[in-house]
């Protein structure tokens, strides 16, 4: 549950996932003290457990962390493509923060995705329709908002892309031909499609050139800035996180290892594995 | 009534109206849930009949299983109810049931088609059975059939309504031609079965009920009679049914008829001709419009 | 006068796990108090923990002991070393400022945004925040060529200087200042300093780390000295 005085816009509570059968030693024995993310006893993968955390509003919360350290699937729990196995997230902006968004139905779930959150993925193949246009695209996100209006679709379409630097003349195209960075740009127009007060990232520049990185960072960067949208950054890239967010979480082997300001988990870095993880930058 | 339907298969060896009365049931109890349920599809169990396919098994077993002795039964095939198909399937009812048939929309009280909705306006007494090729409106979006079970348990149909968007914006206009997909009741999309456009607007609050039978696919639905039935549509974009105008009947001379183009190949010409040939049979013999005046005189 | 700031017996240990447990020193049992409206000048030689009192009281770095008791005009009585991270950015947005001794800049932000956006974000208008930041930007004699360029490209003192301009546009209670005149000449010098006294005259109570004296003189009430704890500490 969320304390409607505190300004928590997603409050995590414990959640994990597993994958396999699952024992009682999964979560004892696995982890950053153990060193791996599978269970000893029973071979199945602890993707993420007892992650706990607060989104404030108006927030960009970074996450970072290697390589399988779970970040996706954390994301990917948020936003209803994986069913955590345990845990509890609540939204401020639905059920007055008092319902666990993960025991609502599918109905709720979908309203729930289709109009708090937003979702750009590590891949785009996962967040677009790749035979839509990408009008198309975001047209998908406004049509779940009930708006059967095309011109105003298509006004709304040119805007978002607009605003995400996509050439407007470019609407009717398919994204397939478009850049990495054009298609994570689309990615992002439509996740903003119906106004949503939270955001999820995963690895928005990843895999994109410095100077297109730095235009899709800019663009997220001005959306917090100017709608005051909350967002959750996971990035393995310092660099990102430092540029975008005030406070990150560290993730080694399914937890988080630590969680505090950002220029405090970079300057004075407490656990082992951050501190690992800074000097590897430098 | 029992001693006839016992006679009847005493005759040939079939029971009343060929399949058997534990299938009959389960199709009647899945037709009832249909119809609570509007334009919702429920599976249905049956033994494969052994007639082939494309003849419309789907609707075949739904009308089968309604027919009574008293039921006057009219057979369509795109319109027209003298095509083998519709010849075969009538034959067939007689055959297993000998209640009365008709070629006259008026006169029957169940009627089986494929692919057209008769142009005479059907009563509260009259079922219409439709045969149904592919029963899922949301395929073109999706192909598993998982999916889309779930997509219409959650309503979710933003995919169907992105493949009218991209089709307007590529073609400038919904290309969808037959199987133009409606929402029924609010609730369900549904696929009105190989009917033109010009035949989607007549299931709308009308008084008949209608009835969807998919055989391979071994689903039923149903629209209920006063049922809202809207073909989907943008705000700024209306539905809208073929175009005719300018353009007649070369038999009957109707300008308000579904035309089917007919080319002549000794002639080289296009001429026009209703394709609900009852209709037409109808007006040529002027039956149509008495009728119509003595009910209007009423 | 009310103390707005309050520093006790703080202590900050690095305990570096990578190298097999080292612990570094930064500070140690620091104590001092500031009256509200009034600056200290932290003095000492090199690497004797002055950057790290001001970076435990942003909260750059964690303390490992004692307590930081600021007076806040929005939550009251909180301590920086413990306070959650949400109240901490909350002050840092609106009542505390930092000028670190390295730059680190925004970057393709041109200088003019990078020192108007402190009073955007509290709610000013762009257009009056950009006219502020302007006066600023004259006031330390940054050339007008350069307030549409990126500071990232910018002189050390220019950088510096941008700094200095981007925490004072706000007028924070408490403002962290590490050696802001490292690379100022002394036209420059001047009129940081001009602008920092000003920002004293108007209640800001400062805390500063000066490399040199007479600039530190210029500015401060009174001292703490570094050495003088590192030889009392040596007694001991
Ligand atoms: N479907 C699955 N079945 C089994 N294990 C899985 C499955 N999906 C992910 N995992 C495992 O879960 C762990 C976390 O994966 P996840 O994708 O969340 O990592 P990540 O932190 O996003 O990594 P990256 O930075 O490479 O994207 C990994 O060990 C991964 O192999
Ligand atoms: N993030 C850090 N991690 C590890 N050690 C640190 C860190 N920051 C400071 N130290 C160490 O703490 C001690 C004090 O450093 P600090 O920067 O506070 O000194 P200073 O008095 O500001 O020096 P200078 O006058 O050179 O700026 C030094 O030994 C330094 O190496
Ligand atoms: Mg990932
Ligand atoms: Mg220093
Ligand atoms: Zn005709």
């Amino acid at each position: 549950m969320i304390d409607n005085s505190t300004e928590i816009a997603l409050s995590l509570q414990g959640i994990s996932k597993i994958y396999g059968p699952s024992c009682p030693a999964c979560i004892q024995k696995t982890g950053p003290e153990m060193g791996t993310n599978i269970c000893p006893e029973c071979g199945s993968i602890v993707a993420c457990a007892d992650i706990s955390l607060d989104l404030h509003a108006g927030e960009i919360l970074g996450i970072v962390g290697e390589s399988g350290s779970g970040k996706s699937t954390l994301v990917k729990c948020l936003y209803f493509d994986l069913e955590p196995t345990y845990g509890e997230a609540y939204l401020s902006y639905y059920g007055n923060g008092r319902l666990n968004i993960f025991s609502e139905t599918s109905q709720k779930k979908r309203y729930i995705r289709n109009h708090i959150m937003g979702i750009v993925y590590q891949n785009p193949h996962m967040g677009l329709r790749m035979n839509f246009s990408c009008g198309g695209n975001v047209a998908e996100k406004l049509l779940t908002a009930d708006c059967y209006h095309l011109g105003k679709i298509r006004h709304r379409a040119s805007e978002l892309l607009t605003k995400t630097e996509v050439p407007v003349a470019r609407m009717d195209d398919l994204p397939r031909n478009f850049s990495g960075g054009m298609q994570q740009r689309v990615q992002i127009a439509k996740a903003m499609a119906n106004n949503p007060p939270i955001l999820l990232l995963d690895e928005v520049t990843t895999g994109l050139d410095v100077s297109v990185q730095a235009k899709v960072l800019d663009l997220i960067k001005s959306l917090q800035w100017e709608l005051g949208i909350s967002m959750l950054v996971v990035s393995h890239d310092l660099g990102v996180v430092r540029l975008l967010t005030n406070r990150t979480a560290v993730m080694k082997n399914g937890r988080i290892v630590e969680i505090g300001l950002t220029d405090q988990i970079l300057e004075d870095p407490q656990h082992v594995y951050t501190q690992l993880l800074i000097n590897s930058l430098l | 009534m029992i001693k006839q339907i016992v006679d009847s298969r005493k005759d040939k060896g079939y029971n009343f109206a060929f399949i058997d009365e534990q299938a009959k049931r389960e199709i009647r109890r899945k037709t009832l849930k249909a119809v609570a349920i509007p334009g919702y599809q429920v599976p249905f169990g049956s033994r494969e009949l052994p007639i082939a396919r494309g003849w419309g098994t789907g609707g075949l077993q739904i009308t089968l299983s309604l027919l009574g002795p008293d039921d006057v039964l009219k057979v369509i095939d795109q319109g027209c109810d003298g095509s083998v198909n519709a010849v075969n399937l009538r034959n067939l009812v007689v055959e297993t049931t000998k209640i009365a048939t008709t070629l006259d929309t008026e006169e029957a009280t169940i009627i089986q088609t494929r692919h057209r909705i008769p142009e005479e306006k059907m009563t509260g007494g009259q079922i219409l059975v439709l045969q149904v090729p592919y029963p899922e409106a949301l395929r073109i979006v999706e192909p598993s059939e998982a999916k889309t079970r779930v997509m219409h348990a959650e309503m979710d149909y933003s995919k169907l309504w992105v493949y009218l968007y991209e089709d307007i914006v590529r073609w400038g206009g919904i290309t969808i031609g037959a199987r133009y997909p409606a929402m029924v009741n609010k609730r369900y999309i549904m696929d009105p079965s190989p009917i033109p456009r010009w035949d989607v607007p007549k299931l709308h609050m009308a008084d008949t009920l209608y009835l969807f039978g998919a055989g391979r696919e071994k689903r039923i639905y149903a629209i209920p009679p006063h049922t809202e039935v809207i073909p989907l549509e943008f705000e700024d974009h209306k539905f809208r049914v073929e175009d005719f105008s300018g353009l007649s009947c070369g038999r009957c001379g109707s300008t308000s008829s579904f035309l089917d183009e007919i080319f002549d190949d000794s002639s080289g010409q296009k001429t026009y001709l209703c394709s609900d040939t009852n209709y037409c049979d109808r007006r040529l013999t002027g039956l149509a419009q008495r009728k119509g005046n003595a009910r209007n005189d009423r | 006068m009310n103390d707005i700031l309050a520093v006790e017996n703080l202590s900050k240990i690095f305990m570096m796990h990578i190298l097999n447990g080292k612990v570094i020193r930064g500070c140690e049992d620091i104590s001092f108090t500031l009256p509200e409206g009034e600056s200290i000048g932290i003095l000492g030689p090199s690497g004797t923990g002055k950057s790290s009192i001001l970076k435990c009281i942003y909260r750059t770095y964690i303390p490992t002991e004692g307590r930081i008791v600021y007076h806040s005009l929005q939550f009251g009585t909180v301590d920086l070393a413990s306070a959650p991270e949400n109240i901490i950015l909350a002050l840092r947005n609106t009542e505390i400022g930092y000028v670190s001794q390295f730059l680190k800049i925004m970057p393709r932000v041109s200088a003019l945004d990078v020192v108007a956006e402190g009073l955007i974000k509290r709610g000013t208008e762009k257009q009056e925040a950009r006219y502020r930041a302007r006066e600023h930007l004259t006031r330390l004699q940054i050339s007008p060529d350069l307030w549409d360029a990126y500071p990232s490209t910018f002189s050390g003192g220019e950088q510096q200087r941008i700094n200095i301009a981007r925490a004072a546009i706000v007028k924070p209670r408490l403002m962290l200042l590490d050696e802001p005149t490292a690379s100022l000449d002394g036209r420059t010098r001047e009129a940081v300093i001009d602008l920092l006294l000003e920002l004293k005259r108007e209640g800001t109570s400062i805390i500063g780390i000066f490399h040199d004296l007479d600039t530190m003189f210029q500015l401060v009430d009174k001292t703490y000295d570094m050495s003088v704890f590192d030889s009392y500490k040596a007694e001991v």
